[in-house]
């Protein structure tokens, strides 16, 4: 992991290791088998390699405009085929050039007109060596990229069950139900009790469910239940709800309180703001590989517009993307003085 | 000595059952009513001329402060709401006092004490209510509705559907729709919570609704004229003229 941050951070230092490795080699071929003088080698070597580096810069722009995931095969092939073969005749003929420049000996040019195949099979070996470097490299680079993605993608998900499970806990709910509370103690004392186990149950599922875990839908309805439980105390005729749930859809899995803000919006849009009564409903039944949610309420359709719509529907759906990784599963449509969510949840059951 | 005649408003069977409870021990009060809607609100202020109001916040169609601008002479408001963020704005509407849910006994019998004191000597903490109301001009949100009444009629005007607004002396008449509706406001106050992105101020006197805007014509050497869509004309002084310029350039 080390090394690959530091080709991160210079990754032209490594690069220059390839050719300067190459040119100290060709130096030393020659002194050693004494092909040429030491002289002449070591300048030979250092213009080889220096432009064998310079040349070979322009391979990286071949690599990063030739990427096999949007070029076929063949156009891929064919240009790095005449990429090479220019590059190649063109570092071989501009370093022959600089180092007679530098050198007017008679055997160096004898030399380098013998040697003249051997150079441009180098230069063809070493664009292979680094074409294939560079992909790599790219390969590495863009899958790197994607953990980093994945890493806040999740990151996302957490904080979105941690809004939903802050919106869970509405404190305008909590002392409303208090006060209903400290008005039964005194009317009707058993109504209180009853009212203090369910505000605990309801209390006590949205604080235990800290993680994005999937629960069963029973388990969701019955928290649900518990919800409109307490409001239906403090509202009293104005409020009704009933379920309809499928026995086979109550172990689908579903992620832990998706539901409770939708029916907080009912609550807090269609009871709140209502003067006649206010019926809700969820229809749960199996479509396929899907189980499908259906919530109504009816709401006044006089009631004036209240800051704040919205907000807590499209956490929800956001949600529902991150979990599932899909747009279309929530649908909101708004008839004849009636609010319908329909919410498609791919099933998934426990074993 | 006569009793204090009071009401309660609030939405919710239980709160106004608690509230009952806790007043029927202070043998100076009298309930003369309760109400479960600001509509029901406005009219039995009217009906039942209390001398204190117990009024929650939150309530269907109308809010507890919507309900307090369509009444010309309130009555001494106390606020009973389980909201604690409305404190400011409670006290800026002349409440003597503010009631959070659930609350004790103890603490209604020292809002009742300075109910009292207001109702016997008649003054208000004006003083403290002015400094309060610049707060919270200073950081007020936008409105979405205006409530005003309409002969016995109360009704509500989302701001989407207001065409213009006009000062006439100390009130401001709002043209939309559906007609047009004098509201206790200045135009200061409107421009302050009105969206800015949406309404402009072309004249001292005049805020108008960008979507209304059907044409600018220029009259003088520097005098304009708006049309609106629904065929109003209105008079664009120099400032306004460029704040309008402003505007549509962005």
């Amino acid at each position: 992991m080390e090394k690959a941050s530091i080709i991160n951070k210079y990754p032209l230092v490594f690069y220059w290791i390839v050719p300067v490795t190459l040119g100290i080699i060709q130096a030393s071929f020659n002194i050693y088998f004494e092909i040429l003088p030491v002289g002449i080698s070591v300048v030979d070597g250092t213009v080889f390699g220096f432009l064998l580096g310079a040349f070979g810069m322009a391979i990286w722009f071949v690599v990063r405009y030739n990427s096999p995931d949007d070029k076929p095969f063949a156009q891929l092939l064919s240009s790095h085929l005449a990429a090479s073969i220019i590059l190649s005749l063109a570092w071989v003929y501009c370093s022959a050039f600089i180092a007679r420049s530098l050198l007017a000996s008679p055997e160096y040019i004898i030399y380098q007109v013998n040697n003249l195949p051997n150079r441009i099979f180098i230069g063809f070996i070493f664009y292979t060596l680094m074409a294939t470097v560079f992909y790599l490299y790219i390969f590495y680079r863009k899958n790197k990229e994607k953990i980093d993605r994945e890493v806040v993608l999740k990151q996302e998900v957490r904080e979105a069950v941690l809004r939903a499970l802050k919106s869970q806990i509405n404190p305008h709910f909590l002392f409303n139900s208090l006060n209903s509370i400290a008005s039964l103690t005194l009317t009707n004392p058993e109504k209180a009790h009853e009212m203090v186990i369910a505000l605990s149950d309801f209390m006590r599922y949205s604080l235990r469910k800290q993680h994005n875990e999937m629960v069963a839908l029973n388990e969701e309805i019955n928290h649900i239940r518990l919800y409109l439980q307490i409001e239906k105390i403090r509202f009293g005729d104005k409020m009704a709800y009933s379920f309809h749930v499928e026995p086979d859809c109550l172990d689908c899995q579903i992620p832990t309180l998706l539901l409770q803000p939708l029916f907080e919006n009912a609550v807090k849009y269609g009871v709140y703001e209502a003067s006649e009564q206010v019926d809700i409903s969820l229809v749960a039944r199996k479509e396929g590989d899907h189980t499908v949610l259906v919530l109504t309420n009816n709401f006044d359709k006089e009631a004036a517009p209240v800051k704040g719509e919205g907000i807590g529907l499209k956490n929800v759906q956001e949600r529902l993307r991150l979990v599932y990784n899909s747009n279309n599963l929530m649908e909101i449509k708004e008839e004849e003085g009636r609010f319908v969510i329909t919410i498609y949840l791919p099933c998934e059951k426990k074993q | 000595m006569n009793k204090i005649k009071v009401l309660i408003i609030d939405d919710e069977q239980l709160a106004r059952d608690l509230l009952k409870n806790y007043l029927s021990k202070d043998s100076r009060l009298e309930i003369v009513g309760e109400c479960s809607n600001g509509f029901e609100g406005v009219l039995a202020i009217q009906e039942l001329k209390p001398d204190l109001v117990f009024l929650d916040i939150q309530m269907p169609k109308i809010t507890g402060f919507e309900m307090l601008e369509l009444l010309t002479d309130p009555p001494v408001i106390i606020f009973s709401t389980a909201y604690e963020e409305f404190a400011i704005r409670a006290f800026e509407a002349n409440a003597v006092d503010y009631l959070l849910k659930p609350y004790p006994f103890e603490r209604v019998q020292v809002a009742i004490e300075k109910a009292l004191k207001q109702i016997h000597s008649g003054a208000g903490n004006k003083e403290e209510l002015e400094n309060l109301s610049q707060m919270h001009d200073e950081n007020s949100e936008l409105l979405t509705r205006i409530v005003v009444k309409s002969g016995s009629k109360i009704k509500i005007i989302p701001v989407e559907t207001v065409d213009y607004l006009e000062s006439e002396d100390d009130f401001v008449m709002i043209y939309c729709k559906e007609g047009h509706f004098l509201k206790q406001k200045t135009m200061k106050y409107f421009e302050n919570h009105l969206d800015p992105k949406k309404f402009i101020r072309i004249h001292r006197s005049c805020l108008v609704n960008s979507a209304q805007i059907a044409e600018i014509q220029q009259y003088g050497k520097e005098s304009w004229m708006l049309l609106t869509k629904n065929g109003a004309k209105l008079k664009i002084s120099k400032s306004g003229y460029l704040a309008l310029k402003v505007f549509l350039a962005t």
